[in-house]
């Protein structure tokens, strides 16, 4: 007897999140097919709210345009303070049991200029009065030009499952390319003729060729490496290549010695100096 | 001994083809009576009461109505919410249609249930997004007066594990203060304050996130030194796990026992920033393959290094 109203439980259980399921994809096609209707709508009906002095209203229309204002407050705050804008996000349940829930999530934003798409799958179980959450499946797929930064930490989350690590790093990662992007930017606008930037806005390269030294390219690379904790440790170093016509022991002695002086000037002025400096050497 | 149906015979039948007979407690007892007379089931009854046959537990009872409960409660959930997304769908199939939305509907305040279902369809999408910067550890701020007061939860995680969850609660009103926090005492709060919370509010959550994950880690890892490498004990720790005293054996009963001290100085990371190792053979910490063990330690997360340790024949 007791097993088969158990059996009914989990039965029931199940339908409920298939029914939550099927109502929520509904709202969410709706959502996402007649948003600017629905921004319309907001929009006549707050005014008409305010028109009317504030006073609350209890109709479920008014209570419905209240309650997505206050969400959308949150919404936003929550974007700002945590620095990643969710574009899209699909739920979908597994497994529910009395104590067991397994969901699956596919969640779309962005970072800065990093985009990204991350579908996980959480498994929330209860024993002993103990409630633990886990990330049970992990896969990320990340899009820009800054994918080589950021593809081995990808590849090690996604083996530990770590998702609050990566999108923890994701952060501090945009923020670092950023920097980089426009330090490199400022420069190529600067000297277009003697800078090039590879790989393009975001390269992680760029090359210094002065017409006054054709056999000479001076290249700096700004790597954005991850440790395993999270922590970021941006590597710049200038790479020299010389023709082998150029190749004097004096000019030997400089391609040997440059990657440790430019070392030294980043300690001494930071990165925005020390290759403003490199560019005057080469003469522009 | 002669039961009492067989003393009394007539009495019993005459009792028992006269119909009804009221008893308390259906069930088992009911059909007792019904197919052996009343006196046996008088008798039944007495001896229940004397302790001599095993009661039904009433905790099991109760369980049945416990679940009886449950399932009338979710049926209802049920009928409810398959109503709800029946709805929903026709409604969704009238909207997608079109032509309803005129400037006519806004005045007249007609079709407002599509209207409804188009907010409510709003109203889910948002609390979705909001339940995903949950999901991912975001800061899940929280305004406990308006304007004013806000707090700032920091999630935790060790690996796929959600951890424990620390909260701020931050006064804006002049400059920026930390009213009140569960942070543990020893974490370097202050310090971290003073460094940017008036000038950077992100930078200041994102050092002090990076802080109590690394703890986290710290932490989750001795309890799964504990748990998988039962040769070694742990005899000491602290409170910020940031010193870690390891008893270690050697695979062999006449290896000497080598004490290992684990150093983190960096609050930041998950890997100690020195490692000792003492032995009664003043050798030992100096043979190779424990001059590899301290490198091993020195890049893996303790339990880890432990095992590869174990694996190796270093440790038992």
């Amino acid at each position: 007897m007791e097993q088969e109203y158990e059996e009914e439980i989990q039965k029931l259980r199940e339908e409920i999140a298939f029914l939550q399921a099927e109502k929520e994809n509904d709202e969410r096609e709706i959502a996402k097919q007649h948003g600017d209707n629905i921004n319309h709508i907001l929009e006549s009906i707050s005014k008409k709210l305010e028109m009317e002095g504030g006073r609350l209203r209890q109709d479920k229309v008014s209570k419905l345009v209240y309650d997505i204002q206050k969400l959308e407050q949150d919404l936003l705050r929550q974007t700002r303070i945590n620095g990643i804008v969710l574009t899209d996000v699909c739920e979908k349940t597994t497994e529910k049991s009395e104590d067991k829930c397994v969901q699956q999530h596919r969640i779309t934003g962005h970072c800065l200029d990093l985009t990204f798409q991350v579908e996980f799958e959480v498994t929330e179980t209860m024993t002993d009065d103990t409630f633990l959450r886990r990330v049970t499946d992990l896969n990320i797929v990340v899009d820009g030009n800054e994918f080589k930064d950021i593809s081995s930490l990808v590849s090690r989350v996604e083996e530990s499952k770590s998702l609050l690590l990566f999108f923890r790093t994701l952060r501090d990662v945009s923020e670092k390319c950023a920097l980089r992007k426009k330090t490199f930017n400022h420069f190529k606008e600067r000297c277009p003729d003697v800078i090039s930037l590879p790989n393009g806005s975001q390269s992680e390269v760029m090359v210094i060729k002065s017409p006054k030294l054709p056999r000479c390219t001076i290249s700096i690379l700004w790597k954005i490496n991850t440790t395993n904790g999270g922590v970021i440790t941006p590597k710049i170093e200038l790479l020299m290549e010389m023709h082998e016509k150029a190749l004097s022991p004096d000019n030997k002695k400089v391609l040997e010695n440059a990657p440790d002086a430019f070392q030294s000037l980043l300690r001494v002025f930071g990165v925005e100096a020390a290759i403003e400096n490199i560019i005057k050497t080469v003469g522009v | 001994m002669m039961t009492l149906s067989e003393r009394f015979p007539g009495f019993v039948r005459g009792v028992s083809t006269g119909g009804s007979i009221s008893i308390s407690r259906p069930g088992r007892d009911m059909d007792a009576a019904r197919t052996q007379g009343v006196f046996s089931h008088l008798h039944l009854l007495e001896r229940g009461a004397l302790g001599l046959i095993p009661q039904e537990d009433p905790a099991q009872n109760d369980r049945v109505d416990d679940l009886k409960a449950v399932i009338h409660t979710l049926r209802a959930r049920r009928d409810e919410l398959r109503v709800q997304a029946d709805r929903t769908r026709e409604l969704r199939h009238s909207i997608d249609k079109g032509d309803f939305l005129d400037e006519e509907d806004y005045r007249t305040g007609e079709n407002s249930e599509i209207r409804a279902a188009l907010l409510t369809a709003k109203q889910t999408e948002l609390k979705k997004l909001l339940k995903a910067h949950h999901l991912i550890g975001g800061y899940d701020l929280i305004e406990t007066q308006p304007g004013k007061r806000f707090c700032v939860s920091l999630h935790t995680a060790y690996e796929g594990t959600y951890c424990t969850t620390y909260h701020l609660e931050l006064d804006l009103t002049r400059t920026v203060q930390v009213v009140r926090h569960d942070v543990p005492p020893s974490m370097p709060l202050d310090t971290l304050v003073q460094q940017n919370l008036q000038t950077n509010l992100p930078a200041f959550l994102h050092s002090l996130s990076l802080h109590l994950n690394a703890l986290t880690s710290r932490q989750q890892q001795i309890v799964l030194v504990k748990d998988q490498i039962k040769s070694v004990d742990v005899l000491e720790s602290n409170q910020l796990c940031s010193v870690l005293v390891l008893l270690c054996r050697g695979p062999k009963q006449q290896d000497p026992e080598t004490l290992v001290t684990l150093l983190y100085r960096d609050l930041t990371s998950e890997l100690p920033t020195q490692v000792t190792v003492e032995s009664e053979d003043d050798a030992l910490p100096n043979s190779p393959q424990w001059k590899k063990s301290k490198t091993l330690l020195l890049d893996q997360p303790v339990h880890k290094a432990l095992e590869i340790m174990n694996k190796t024949g270093v440790i038992a």
